[in-house]
């Protein structure tokens, strides 16, 4: 195999998958900046993940109207808040990262998200994705709630929410996130948090594109849906995590890629 | 007056819906009676939110000013002979943080007269299991907001099977992404999405018990 990012594609999941699209939110589309420019993607809006019924409605329209026109819909997301259970393949395939969420898919791997929060629950990510839109962190919900509610009562609301975290780490991608490095350095400066950085990846975005779909992924082939026991085994005596520790490791580079073959 | 409690906390109105609870107190209406409007009040915002008209951090702030609001009651729950409706055990599981639902449902199930042990959040299996010895208490509630915490959740309940405990628990999850199939995935009892859901849970399984 190769060791360079993005120079190794699985010529066999390619072939089956055929026409494909993306499908992403915003703050993964800033993430994953010019990876794969051949793919057509289709950009979700952000403030749906806070609604995960109305996000998983989108989702499945996205499907519908895809019904035909493309093969194979890569859906860059995870259970996220279980959003994507239920989806009918109506038409296509879908594929799917297993594993919770944009975060451990940056880091690499649901190994090193759960390794990063055993050693410190209090563990907030941000991400260069998340920051761009806007839509999240404590800043956003602090520019909120002064716009409406005040200054005093914004500080008082974001200190609390915030009072069990211990530490911000900022996962940056590529390499034009100074200013969003810069800005989760100050909030967490401003809530007295320890400010940490880790180096992200896209691998597991490119294996999503180009396969192989190993275990890490739920293939869910055209007239399937997407269940819950394709996170999270139904019978299983672990969640994907345990299994996955023992996958093999993504394609492509990347510091934080897991395994050592 | 307890209606205007209601639309106060469905308008995030924070200094008017203290001022309003500080009067019923006075008025000497009982404790879960104005937990129950907040409780309304709640859910109101939970619908605001669902129609896109409030953001998560005015969730924050709903549960902020709940929280404020069992401060204020908290005094007149532990002069009115509160715990005599039984024991829980209740706590945001391992490596999850967030306690703003957990506290919500804490509050509910102390107005509501049950004698809650709350152990906090990234509480582990092991401290879940010791204090539902040293209580003895029939019913167990976790919570978690990350879907990492449906481990911790299933960890906990096989930690009551080894302990020999399971069949003289019930146990009832509770949080964002929780629903019957992370309840079946878990082997709790029951789960619920709100902290009515807790109480009702609660009651359920003490008047079954006695």
């Amino acid at each position: 195999m190769t060791d360079g990012a993005g120079d190794m594609t699985d010529s066999g999941t390619r072939a089956r998958a055929g026409r494909m699209k993306l499908v992403a939110c915003e703050a993964v589309i800033e993430d994953l900046g010019g990876l794969r420019p051949e793919i057509p993607r289709e950009v979700v809006d952000m403030s749906l993940h806070e609604r995960p019924g109305k996000l998983r409605e989108h989702l499945q329209g996205i499907i519908d109207a895809s019904a035909g026109s493309w093969d194979t819909l890569a859906l860059a997301y995870g259970l996220c808040s279980q959003a994507v259970v239920g989806l009918y393949a109506n038409g296509c395939r879908l594929v799917i990262a297993r594993t919770d969420d944009c975060i451990s898919m940056l880091l690499g791997s649901h190994e090193l998200r759960q390794r990063e929060l055993a050693a410190e629950p209090g563990t907030y990510f941000l991400t260069k994705g998340w920051l761009r839109t806007g839509a999240a962190g404590p800043l956003a919900a602090y520019a909120q709630v002064a716009a409406r509610r005040g200054p005093e009562r914004a500080e008082r609301l974001v200190r609390s929410m915030m009072r069990h975290y211990t530490r911000i780490v900022f996962i940056g991608t590529g390499a034009d996130f100074e200013r969003e490095r810069v800005t989760a350095r100050e909030t967490a400066d401003w809530l007295g948090l320890r400010f940490v950085e880790r180096e992200a990846t896209t691998a597991a975005f490119e294996q999503l594109l180009d396969g192989p779909w190993d275990d890490r992924y739920v293939v869910v082939e055209p007239g399937g849906t997407v269940r819950f026991a394709d996170f999270f085994g139904a019978g299983a005596t672990s969640s994907p995590r345990a299994e996955m520790l023992t996958a093999e490791a993504p394609t492509g580079g990347g510091e934080n890629a897991v395994g050592d073959r | 007056m307890q209606s205007e409690i209601v639309e106060a906390l469905a308008d995030l109105e924070e200094d008017k819906v203290l001022e309003l609870v500080k009067q019923e107190l006075a008025a000497g209406t009982p404790a879960d009676e104005i937990l129950a409007a907040c409780q309304e009040g709640m859910v109101k915002v939970g619908e605001r939110f669902e129609r896109s008209e409030y953001f998560v951090s005015d969730l924050m702030m709903a549960g902020e000013i709940f929280k404020e609001v069992g401060e204020l009651i908290g005094p007149s729950l532990t002069a009115g002979g509160v715990g005599t409706g039984g024991k829980v055990v209740v706590g945001t599981v391992k490596g999850d943080i967030h306690d703003i639902g957990k506290d919500i449902v804490v509050n509910m199930l102390k107005s509501a007269n049950l004698d809650v042990t709350d152990l906090g959040v990234d509480v582990p299996a092991e401290r879940f299991v010791q204090a539902l010895i040293e209580t003895g208490a029939p019913v167990l509630g976790m919570s978690g907001l990350l879907t990492l915490a449906f481990d911790s959740m299933k960890e906990t309940v096989d930690a009551l099977e080894a302990e020999g405990l399971r069949d003289k628990v019930k146990v009832m999850i509770g949080g964002a992404p929780v629903d019957g199939e992370v309840c079946k995935f878990v082997g709790a009892d029951e789960w619920g999405s709100d902290a009515q859901a807790a109480v009702r849970l609660c009651k359920g399984w003490m008047e079954a018990m006695v």
